[in-house]
């Protein structure tokens, strides 16, 4: 990357590559698919590894979190590691200020957007490590990741090569 | 940096820049009774460079840590001048109509087209209290924008020719190599009143990182009310003339606002919409970003002291390749 490209862009200002198809897509994350999201974490102590598998069939590209923590905060500390082994904070940062969108009393909890996207490989996997500073056991909350699935068009005008779908 | 480089920047080095003005600059702040009307508050704006106003906020201090409510900020009215006294509206304006929550939360209220003020300006505006019961205690008013430097007044660091990034985020405190008695790097045990000056932040010494968001405050108890920061450069030159608070400055919203028939909190601002700076910061390795921190809780019953006092910015670590 340049940066004589510009990083001055409308946000989210990436096309999508030639030859594939995007489609809006989203991983909810909780203690159903995610057995470590419904076990507390002690005071003061860093629970690590705790990994958000994604599916193997195409690409997904992360363009905003949200931690679903209903009405409430949640006083957890969080890194997010992503599926290319970066961690993405030099110390574990407020969940309710990384991944927690305002409105959620009223209004329905807004996404916080996740700007530059990360483009996941195939069956690649996110990693979160929770850190809690209180004096009392936390339980983590749910997470969705939002973004869209890239893939190659499943069908194609054998004729022209245009894309149907 | 090379003439070849000089000739592809800008005419001017824009530098984030806040202008707080409050008590300190005009006593009749301190306390507005209803519907007192204060016009002609002049302030002289920094000698070293020109100034583009583009955005605006305002502010009362909390009323109590329980109702945590800013009383009387929908009230307010206001009118601005440009740098030739030349008011931007016929009348006081109710800023109620203008904009939510005062501009605060880093929601600020647009200034479109930006005012040009000439260095060492004097920015005029008048303020009145619309409500008839409240009282405004310690109002304050923030002007947000750019200075305009010619480059190599202040240090210009900036990307490499080629390079490749990462998102990533600093606490504040954060120390090469770490504390480990701070795993996150939060101001540690705010006093009720405390004060704490050239605070450091130091960045890696494997990449540079640019900062291009802030966060700030606990989202637990005991919350912070009246908590203000001032940035500083790696040469100590402030980002702002006075400390801004925290809930302006990084965005966060842990208040009440009060609508007629109750009060709610703020929807659509708070942490997660973090507080732009811009220009970005773009902080090489090892370099510091110095800030300060204040406290000015000790008034309110049953302020305590807040274990871990969260800064966090937020960017890109920048690699070059």
């Amino acid at each position: 990357m340049s940066p004589r490209g510009g990083f001055y862009r409308p946000q989210f200002a990436f096309a999508t590559p030639p030859g594939f198809v995007e489609e809006p897509f989203h991983y909810s994350f909780s203690s159903a698919n995610v057995p470590a999201l419904g076990v507390a974490v002690p005071a003061d102590i860093l629970v690590g590894n705790i990994v958000l598998q994604l599916q193997n069939d195409c690409e997904f590209v992360l363009r905003a979190i949200k931690a679903q923590n209903g009405v409430t905060p949640n006083d957890l500390f969080v890194i997010l590691k992503d599926p290319f082994g970066n961690y993405l904070s030099a110390v574990p940062i407020p969940l309710t200020a990384a991944f927690t969108g305002a409105g959620g009393a009223i209004i329905g909890q807004l996404a916080v957007p996740y700007e530059a996207e990360i483009i996941a490989p195939l069956g690649g996997f996110f990693e979160l490590f929770f850190y809690n500073p209180t004096a009392d056991p936390i339980t983590p909350p749910a997470l969705t990741l939002y973004g869209v699935n890239r893939r190659k068009p499943c069908y194609e005008d054998l004729a022209t090569g245009k894309v149907l779908s | 940096m090379s003439p070849q480089s000089r000739n592809k920047l800008p005419r001017y080095q824009q530098r984030f820049q806040i202008y707080v003005v409050d008590q300190t600059i005009d006593p009749r702040l301190a306390s507005v009774a209803p519907g007192t009307l204060i016009s002609g508050i002049r302030f002289q704006l920094d000698p070293d460079a020109p100034f583009l106003l583009r955005g605006r906020c305002y502010r009362v201090s909390y009323d109590s840590i329980d109702s945590h409510t800013q009383m009387g900020v929908e009230s307010v009215a206001f009118r601005l001048a440009g740098p030739d006294q030349d008011y931007r509206s016929m009348q006081l304006v109710p800023q109620n109509l203008v904009m939510p929550y005062g501009g605060q939360s880093a929601a600020w209220k647009p200034v479109y087209p930006q005012i040009f003020y000439p260095a060492r300006a004097t920015l005029t505006f008048d303020v009145q209290n619309l409500s008839a019961t409240e009282t405004l205690s310690n109002l304050v008013f923030y002007f947000l924008g750019v200075k305009l430097f010619d480059f190599g007044q202040n240090p210009a660091y900036t990307y490499p020719e080629r390079i490749r990034a990462t998102q990533y985020a600093y606490g504040a405190n954060y120390s090469s190599p770490p504390n480990p008695n701070n795993p996150t790097a939060a101001i540690q045990n705010l006093l009720p009143a405390d004060s704490r000056l050239l605070q450091i932040l130091q960045i890696k010494n494997d990449a540079d990182f640019v900062a291009r968001t802030i966060q700030a405050g606990p989202s637990y108890a005991p919350l912070a009310l009246e908590v203000f920061i001032t940035l500083r450069d790696e040469n100590r030159k402030a980002y702002s003339n006075l400390p801004v608070h925290f809930e302006v400055l990084a965005g966060p919203s842990t208040g009440n606002y009060l609508t007629g028939g109750g009060s709610i909190p703020a929807i659509g601002t708070g942490n997660s919409l973090a507080g732009v700076l811009f220009p970005e910061l773009y902080l090489p390795a090892n370099h510091i970003l110095y800030y300060d921190i204040y406290r000015q809780d000790s008034g309110y019953a049953g302020a305590e002291t807040i274990p871990d006092f969260p800064i966090t910015l937020l960017g890109s670590r920048v690699y070059s390749v």
